[in-house]
């Protein structure tokens, strides 16, 4: 795979670069409509006029993708030129001299305009862009007030529609060309069979032959392009954008936290883009965070359900819920007594769940996902935390992948790892399965023995990981299970240890996959369930949990089940009692994602039904079993958050986690480690239904037997979105 | 000449010490001069600082003198219509008299005979009562004054026979839950 | 003016006369019971309903034609029991009742029947037809895609 030259595209590259010459760089003094400004020199005119306040407007720049210049809307006046510069690639010189406002520039500017509105449709009132339109915006600001086409006489072109999946809608007679999409496609999706096809007016973008757009990020093209040519099937036709509202939230369906925008109107979810975090996302999210939210209207469960004598589960009242369960609460004794959660929690009800639990002398509650209790477990953090910080990856030398696949497991870290792959030249090992990833790597393996390959010295990789300046282990949660897990993590402390030496990087990093993991780990939950099968349990609360993991077969053949969720799926088709919970767009939630960074979220939509927030739900049982836990509203049970961990509360920073040398003592390297480490993701078609909301999610679906098709045969003829 | 030489250094020398001294005299005075009006500025500014603060303590004590005299927090305050609670004690009075008196036209027009007349009055009288907590005179004054639009309302109907009766009874609100299980189990909180 | 009809004996004579033709006191009361008049007249009809229309001209145009309900329905007799042919018939739409002249009829059109809104167990509730915005799941079910 290509990389780019490397050269200082990247912020972090750039500061690196910069900081490791002995001084400063000398600024340059530029004048931008008289305005003096003092600036580092390798900056353009155009991010140059946005320091100093001036919005110059454009098409094809980007500020995250490599620069085009192919608009010419960027167009300004520089004193000693003829020809008006396109801003966004000239670099700025000593004493130049720019004017974004004269006669000059306007004319420019609207003659400009007017090329691109001569072949443009007119299909304002039915493109689903109107509102959010860059074009609609930047006519009425720059352009003239009127064209000279003569439509009847000369007409307007036309390109057909390009079919690229059952997720992303194309009206390619909108594309202005900018090139937006295949620079992203290129760059950062990694999928190269997006490109331009002729040149002049007959210049088309799509995959020449029709294909599938085959990858995990294809969702980001649509926020990317500034006119209707790309949009979201999902959302066409549904509202525009002054009519709905927006709600910042954090995503759960992977354990990035990436930052959203909720778009709501009436009550009803419209859609999910992101939001800006350069820590996090930067500006993307994966399909799944963007496209599963349809599986929110459908298979919900809408009222309590209470288990009949016929075993038939049957709609009941909440007050006959409660009473059911408390009651059962009571009877049974502690060591009979289990929760089980899942990964999409807020901790907020993790918390609840387990001081109930306390308060009825039970230390029961484990989360669905394994980890090992080695090397301090779950107690030290650093264990099952992104130590390093999800935008320390691009400042990395060196990048050991064990046991995951963070294409689709977390597109937007992967997306970093890419960056890093295009603009220096970072060395990446691989352990686990040779599947397709979006940069050149070293295959070490299948078997985590490989580790201690790399731990000894063995094979060139080896090497050139033991002299890197700045490197990181990534190694996938799922990959820590067991016995074997445990002698895994083990080995990869030593390692980390060794190689962390007088570097300020901590090394190793561990990728959750859940998004309540991290959260529940940090609030005091066990891990894994193998807990459940030493003694039998007569009650089980399960709060999400539909991985699974837990049978009938486990427990006690008199158990009780209840079920707290959002979804019907496997956890509710076991439950003797049934309490509808709300998903995550519809509840103040704190979710703390694998750097351990705390987000909260905000609620867009009430809970449907009968559902309630789920905190409240297990406030209310606790009061109806009789030991109330003693909060009422939101602000007391984030004051017991903050009791808990004070960095539950202080939002959006990470902090470092000590005791790692602790860890490396406790830690159990004895264990063999020759087993098979591939993760369990290893194509798109695996992508795009992990969690029970995306399983239930009409969008992911289709993209799957669309991903699976374009597996056969990328030159289908039959079209993509047939309907299943 | 030497002597003319030397009487001539002599006489320069002295013309440059004069002029030394001219100098240094000069900048003596100008520093003298500095020196005064720095002290006549300072010392204004002292007085303007001792004159507040002489006001802020004048202030404190009128505010002590106050606290210590009003026992409640009865204010003296501007007065709008009443200027005491004696006044605006008989005004209340007059118009509680008053409503009273056009109380049998209340319970009869507005249908609320479903009740005897004296557990009607009795009601009445209850919504004068519970404002029976208040001080501030001028807050009197104007729930005086509402008394008083309330009846021109009721001589003139201009009130709905059920409106008046939610008012007084709140017989068709539902009490909003207080405590948390109320809440859950009523659902939109 | 004849004196029968000054004295108004002749309006008696027409009594006697409508009591014979009904069938006697008992039956004149009866009619009088359910149909609130005492009147006779020619037989136009009957339906398959089993009412009868009768006309008479010698009352004023509207009173001239009536239906007489069968007596199965006794009291529970109500404007909408009667079809549509002979509703035309009845109300003066038409001349001829539908015995002389066939209505037109459309081979669609379905069995007259009654206004039943008045019965609480046959009355039309009106329903949503629409799918609920958020889909509810019932025991066992899988997510269905179609």
């Amino acid at each position: 795979m290509q990389r780019i030259v490397r050269g200082v595209a990247t912020k972090a590259q750039q500061q690196r670069q910069l900081s490791a010459a002995a001084n400063a760089p000398k600024k340059v003094e530029v004048f931008i409509d008289g305005k003096k400004i003092l600036v580092d020199p390798g900056m353009t005119i155009l991010q140059a006029c946005a320091l100093v306040g001036v919005d110059i407007p454009r098409f094809c720049y980007h500020d995250r993708l490599s620069i085009a210049g192919n608009c010419r809307m960027c167009l300004v006046e520089v004193e000693k030129s003829v020809k008006p510069v396109a801003s966004c690639a000239m670099p700025v010189m000593n004493g130049m001299k720019v004017k974004t406002n004269s006669d000059f520039v306007r004319k420019a500017r609207e003659g400009v305009m007017e090329f691109m509105l001569n072949n443009h449709p007119l299909d304002c009132p039915i493109c689903d862009q109107g509102g959010e339109c860059d074009l609609q915006d930047q006519a009425v600001a720059f352009g003239s007030d009127r064209g000279r086409l003569q439509s009847r006489l000369d007409g307007k072109r036309a390109v057909e529609d390009k079919d690229i999946g059952p997720l992303v809608k194309t009206v390619m007679t909108r594309c202005i060309q900018c090139t937006r999409c295949v620079r992203f496609a290129n760059e950062v999706a990694a999928f190269p069979d997006f490109g331009t096809t002729g040149r002049g007016q007959d210049l088309q973008i799509g995959t020449y032959v029709e294909k599938f757009f085959a990858s995990e990020m294809s969702g980001n093209i649509i926020d990317i392009c500034p006119v209707g040519a790309l949009t979201s099937k999902q959302y066409a036709f549904v509202a525009r954008p002054w009519e709905t509202r927006k709600t910042e939230s954090v995503d759960v369906l992977d354990a990035t936290g990436s930052n959203i925008v909720l778009t709501h109107r009436t009550g009803e979810l419209l859609r999910v883009i992101p939001k800006i975090n350069d820590d996090i996302n930067e500006e993307w999210i994966g399909d799944q965070s963007r496209f599963a939210v349809d599986g929110l209207k459908v298979q919900r469960l809408l009222t309590p359900m209470i288990r009949g004598a016929d075993g038939q589960l049957k709609p009941a009242s909440w007050e006959e819920a409660l009473f059911t369960v408390a009651a059962k609460l009571r009877e049974t004794s502690a060591e009979q007594k289990a929760a089980v959660v899942g990964g999409l929690n807020d901790v907020e009800s993790l918390v609840a769940l387990k001081d109930l639990f306390n308060r009825f002398n039970s230390e029961n509650v484990m989360t669905e996902e394994e980890f090992p209790e080695t090397s301090g477990g779950s107690d030290i953090r650093a264990n099952y935390i992104f130590n390093d910080g999800i935008a320390n990856v691009e400042n990395a030398d060196a990048i050991l992948l064990v046991g995951t696949n963070p294409r689709f497991e977390a597109p937007t870290l992967n997306a970093r790892i890419r960056k890093s792959f295009l603009y220096s030249d970072v060395q990446i090992g691989v352990i686990g399965s040779e599947s397709e990833l979006n940069y050149d790597y070293d295959y070490l393996g299948a078997s985590a023995k490989a580790i201690d390959d790399v731990l000894s010295g063995k094979g060139e990789f080896a090497k050139t990981f033991a002299n890197a300046k700045q490197p990181l282990i990534i190694v996938g949660a799922q990959a820590l299970k067991g016995e074997a897990g445990a002698a895994i993590l083990g080995k990869l402390q030593q390692l980390a240890d060794k190689l962390s030496a007088g570097k300020n990087v901590q090394v190793l990093n561990v990728l959750q996959r859940w998004a309540g993991q991290t959260g529940a780990l940090d609030v005091g939950y066990k891990a894994g369930t193998a807990a459940l099968r030493k003694t039998p349990v007569k009650f089980l609360y399960l709060l999400g949990a539909d991985e699974g993991k837990v049978n009938k077969s486990n427990l006690d053949p008199q158990a009780f089940i209840v079920y707290q969720g959002h979804h019907g799926d496997a956890g509710a088709q076991i439950a003797d009692v049934i309490f509808p919970g709300a998903a995550y767009t519809e509840k103040d939630g704190t979710y703390v994602n694998t750097e351990g960074r705390s987000q909260r979220g905000y609620p867009a939509v009430s809970p449907p039904g009968e559902a309630r927030v789920d905190w409240k739900i297990i406030r209310a049982v606790s009061e109806v079993a009789g030991k109330s836990l003693p909060y009422n509203d939101l602000k007391e049970i984030r004051q017991r958050l903050n009791e808990i961990a004070p960095h539950l509360a202080r939002y959006r920073d990470i902090e470092p986690s000590p005791f790692i040398k602790q860890a490396l003592q406790l830690a159990q390297t004895s264990g063999s480690i020759d087993v098979d480490v591939s993760p369990a993701l290893r194509e798109l078609a695996d992508y795009y239904q992990t969690n029970v909301i995306s399983r239930n999610s009409r969008s992911m679906a289709q993209a799957k037997k669309a991903a699976l098709e374009n597996k056969e045969n990328p030159y289908a003829e039959a079209p993509i979105h047939a309907r299943l | 000449m030497n002597a003319s030489d030397v009487v001539q250094r002599q006489l320069k020398e002295d013309w440059d010490n004069r002029e030394f001294e001219q100098v240094i005299a000069d900048n003596i005075k100008s520093i003298a001069n500095f020196l005064s009006s720095f002290e006549l500025s300072c010392r204004s500014k002292l007085a303007t600082l001792g004159d507040k603060i002489n006001l802020l303590e004048r202030k404190v004590e009128f505010l002590e003198a106050i606290a210590k005299t009003t026992a409640h927090a009865v204010r003296t305050v501007a007065p709008i219509k009443s200027n005491n609670s004696k006044e605006a004690r008989i005004a209340v009075l007059e118009a509680y008299k008053e409503f009273q008196r056009l109380t049998p036209k209340f319970w009869w027009d507005f249908g609320l005979h479903d009740m005897p007349l004296g557990v009607f009055r009795a009601v009445i009288k209850k919504q004068f009562t519970k404002n029976a907590h208040l001080t501030d005179v001028r807050v009197v004054d104007r729930l005086v004054g509402e008394t008083h639009q309330h009846m021109k309302s009721i001589r003139y109907a201009f009130y709905n026979p059920d409106h008046v009766r939610n008012y007084l009874f709140a017989e068709n609100i539902e009490p909003k839950p207080k405590d948390f299980l109320s809440k859950f189990l009523n659902g939109k909180e | 003016m004849s004196l029968k009809a000054w004295l108004g004996i002749d309006k008696l004579q027409k009594f006697q006369q409508i009591v014979k033709e009904i069938g006697g006191v008992r039956a004149v009361l009866r009619k009088r019971y359910l149909m609130d008049v005492t009147r006779v007249g020619t037989l136009v009809g009957n339906d398959k309903y089993g009412n009868r229309y009768y006309e008479n001209n010698e009352y004023f145009v509207p009173r001239n034609r009536w239906v007489e309900f069968p007596d199965k329905v006794w009291l529970d007799y109500d404007a909408s029991q009667v079809p549509p042919e002979w509703h035309s018939w009845l109300h003066h739409i038409t001349d001829s009742p539908p015995t002389v002249q066939e209505p037109l009829t459309q081979k669609f059109s379905l069995d007259h029947k009654e206004n039943t809104s008045i019965y609480a167990d046959k009355k039309y509730i009106p329903y949503s037809t629409t799918r609920t915005k958020v889909q509810a799941w019932t025991p066992g079910q899988k997510p269905n895609f179609d």
